[in-house]
């Protein structure tokens, strides 16, 4: 059962989703550690969806990583508000329409 | 019975083909229905996601503030202790769905179990400021964690797109043109058998009359 | 030769079609109403949906809608028209869709995409090709 939600990020995000009761919690470190540490969980067959901060999204190369569709894998801005470069979302609206287009929704 | 002639079997290598010309094409518009389907899923779900990540995104910012705040007031150890303290109990249910024929993650948030302290306040830790900071990282989980599904869910339609376009694009560019290009050689191959055979009979006629 | 690739294409196309529906009344009567689709697969039809489906027949009618609801795509029919079957299903979805009610409806693009924004789960796509 995907039960599990895990972290990659800095040490304020870290602390933030921790208070919020988030068990697989892993400070950003070295490119090698934070690989080493996707892996793991996305190895773990209990983990559901696993957030990544910009930065470590960005080296990871996450927009083209091959992977499977569980565990859900989001980046997320990280405690500066620093954005991941690559829009997963942007980047299929981009692929599907052969152009860039900004998708807007009335709220 | 007799040996079929050429012209028998190339007519029926010719009424074959013409078969799997149809068969081609009416995959390939059936393929194109199915994608103009996919496509209408597609941008329905990119303007979801978009929405979703906003107020997920601002949510998250909020909850950063906040924690800034606390941070300042308690100490960056004493918040990462009392965080340490907090129970890790924060569960998502992941099942899936079905777009399409498209299986698509669901993700159904629970409840957390919340303590109370004897003081009758404290949801997660006997801080008032760090609960405040705690419900807000919660509240933005249950967002990012929707954000998840939707995001999720739109890949695995672009995926299914990609796919169903490649196989239209095959039809339409290879093997729709290979089977016509096939039938009009046939055809014109039949036509010359048909010549041949006239000239070599319209000879024997002819030889036949001279007698 | 790529026939039988073709041939395999058609046959996926339908794969998401249940074995069998359900009426909208056992529907709304069951605590986790579903479906098997011929892959195998559950789907799931949304409480909600079901609900602002039943504001539209009476019981009666709610016990011989069957579900999902089929939306036929036929190449024959022009590409982006659909066709509503069964006389039935057509007055619920011209309730739907703000129409005038027939035995038989057929609708266009915007319609279909207005139907499968709002009964995601009860409607579903057949594909119809003429070709066993």
């Amino acid at each position: 059962m995907r039960q599990k939600v895990g972290v990659i990020g800095d040490l304020e995000t870290i602390i933030g989703f921790g208070l919020a009761g988030v068990g697989e919690l892993y400070t950003a470190g070295t490119m090698e550690e934070n690989l080493a540490n996707l892996k793991k969980m996305m190895e773990d067959p209990e983990m559901g969806i696993i957030f990544v901060t910009a930065s470590v999204a960005e080296e990871l190369e996450l927009d083209r990583m091959k992977k499977e569709v569980f565990p859900i894998v989001i980046p997320i801005p990280d405690s500066r508000g620093r954005k991941p470069k690559v829009d997963l979302t942007e980047k299929a609206v981009t692929r599907t329409l052969g152009t860039k287009v900004v998708i807007r929704r009335e709220e | 019975m007799a040996m079929p002639s050429a012209t028998s079997q190339t007519r029926m290598e010719l009424i074959n083909l013409r078969k799997k010309l149809v068969l081609a094409q009416r995959g390939k518009d059936l393929l194109q229905e199915k994608m103009d389907a996919l496509v209408m899923e597609f941008f329905y779900i990119a303007r979801e996601v978009t929405y979703a990540k906003k107020v997920a995104f601002k949510s998250l910012e909020e909850a950063h503030r906040l924690l800034t705040v606390c941070l300042g007031v308690n100490g960056t150890l004493e918040t990462l202790q009392h965080m340490r303290e907090v129970k890790k109990d924060f569960k998502v249910e992941i099942s899936s769905k079905l777009i399409m024929g498209v299986e698509t993650p669901l993700v159904t948030v629970h409840a957390r179990e919340k303590k109370v302290t004897e003081r009758g306040y404290g949801l997660y830790t006997s801080n008032p400021l760090l609960d405040k900071v705690a419900e807000k990282f919660e509240e933005t989980l249950k967002y990012l964690c929707k954000l998840a599904e939707l995001e999720s869910s739109l890949l695995a339609i672009a995926e299914e797109l990609e796919k169903t376009k490649r196989r239209v694009n095959a039809l339409e560019h290879v093997i729709i043109p290979e089977v016509k290009e096939t039938i009009r050689m046939i055809e014109m191959k039949l036509g010359e058998i048909e010549r041949d055979n006239f000239v070599r009979l319209k000879r024997m006629k002819t030889l036949r009359e001279r007698r | 030769m790529n026939e039988e690739l073709v041939k395999v294409e058609l046959n996926r196309l339908n794969m998401h079609l249940p074995r069998n529906r359900i009426s909208l009344m056992d529907a709304l009567r069951s605590e986790n109403p579903f479906v098997i689709t011929k892959s195998g697969k559950i789907h799931s039809f949304d409480r909600k949906e079901l609900e602002e489906l039943a504001k539209l027949v009476d019981d009666k009618e709610a016990e011989k809608l069957m579900l999902p609801i089929l939306i036929e795509i036929n190449p024959s029919l022009g590409r982006g028209t659909a066709r509503i079957s069964g006389s039935l299903e057509s007055k619920v979805i011209s309730s739907i869709l703000k129409r005038e009610p027939a035995n038989e409806l057929l609708i266009y693009r915007p319609e279909i995409a207005e139907l499968r924004r709002r009964f995601p789960t009860t409607t579903c796509y057949v594909f119809i090709s003429g070709i066993t």
